[in-house]
């Protein structure tokens, strides 16, 4: 096996082993606060008359809840920091996946904009043959927000939530990636809108229901052209 | 005008060549950008650096977003009134091109003035 490959199962393993003692601890942590939360209650409310159990037994399991809490806090906490170190050591290889699934993400959006362009477009021809009503402006509209939102996502436009994943995704490579990619989606995007108006010029219905058509067809052609010129990046190491 | 006649259905052949030559200018800015034209293929290795190439792709990415904006306006004005967004085209297609051909003046002349 390889040596990145033994690093990245290892890193797996690691990770794997570090989550599941997150996760013990968490529910010990619930298991005891609940018992030494319950049994100081009891001591508290219930008169001692009315103990269904001795009082020291009460108190015994009010110190084993606040021993339990205190141990499993102690061991939450420490699996939670290893984890946080784990991913930083691993974060090249965490982002690498981050960025993969993210172009996975693009190319796959084709399929909700096939539907809206499919579902959409003989409403919009509807209203640009001065018929239609509020259901076609909605699905017409829909047909276009597709698109843009890809093409956005492309430019890494309006990603602010992202912050966080950021420093894992946008290193200079890909940058240069998206500059090239998003040059070729200008270009087809110029070509197919010279195209539209030739063609609104002899017919302009036929033209404006084409527009969603071009946008759609110019973001995919710069998501698969980022998407290739990122996995040969890749390939090449 | 030549546009708005031929929209209405009263455009002659004079009219058509006018139309075909707005989009046509549209082009020649972009393929400058681009060193598509006769020069930038002739001078190609003087003209090709690492800063023209980012600069290029940071001109075209805005000139995308602009393009992809006007496009999108086009087609909601479509929706309403189609010879309205036909009257449209030419003023997007140009003025995506200026706006590249703008972006990328300006940041070759920053660079040149850092140098300076």
């Amino acid at each position: 096996m390889s040596e990145p490959e033994e690093d990245r199962l290892a890193m797996i393993r690691s990770e794997h082993d570090r989550q599941r003692r997150f996760l013990l601890g968490v529910l010990g942590l619930a298991l005891f606060l609940g018992l030494a939360i319950a049994g100081g209650l009891i001591l508290l409310i219930v008169p001692a008359s009315e103990q269904p159990v001795p009082v020291w037994a009460l108190a015994v399991v009010v110190l084993t809840g606040a021993i339990g809490t205190a141990i499993s806090g102690y061991a939450t906490v420490r699996a939670r920091a290893d984890l946080i170190t784990d991913r930083l050591r691993f974060s090249e290889s965490y982002g690498d996946g981050l960025q993969r699934q993210r172009n996975h993400a693009l190319l796959f959006m084709a399929v909700p904009m096939a539907l809206f362009l499919v579902s959409g477009l003989p409403q919009a021809w509807k209203l640009a043959s001065g018929q239609g009503e509020t259901f076609n402006w909605i699905a017409a509209y829909l047909s276009i927000f597709v698109p843009i939102t890809v093409g956005l996502t492309l430019a890494e436009i309006g990603t602010g939530k992202m912050g966080r994943m950021k420093r894992h995704l946008d290193d200079e490579m890909t940058k240069l990636h998206r500059k090239q990619a998003l040059s070729l989606a200008f270009v087809a995007m110029l070509a197919g809108a010279t195209g539209t108006y030739f063609l609104g010029l002899h017919h302009p219905a036929a033209a404006v229901i084409v527009i969603p058509i071009v946008i759609a067809g110019a973001v995919q052609v710069g998501a698969l052209r980022f998407v290739l010129l990122e996995r040969e990046a890749e390939r090449n190491g | 005008m030549a546009v708005s006649r031929i929209v209405a259905g009263e455009g002659d052949t004079g009219d058509f060549l006018w139309a075909a030559l707005l989009p046509l200018c549209a082009w020649i800015v972009p393929l400058m950008v681009l060193g598509w034209d006769r020069e930038g293929q002739r001078d190609r290795k003087w003209l090709e650096d690492e800063l023209t190439r980012e600069w290029r792709g940071r001109a075209l990415s805005l000139g995308f977003l602009v393009l992809m904006a006007g496009m999108s306006g086009l087609y909601l004005v479509g929706l309403y009134r189609p010879e309205w967004a036909i009257l449209g085209f030419p003023v997007v297609l140009t003025g995506a091109a200026g706006v590249v051909g703008l972006r990328y003046a300006w940041l070759d002349g920053q660079a040149e003035g850092g140098d300076e």
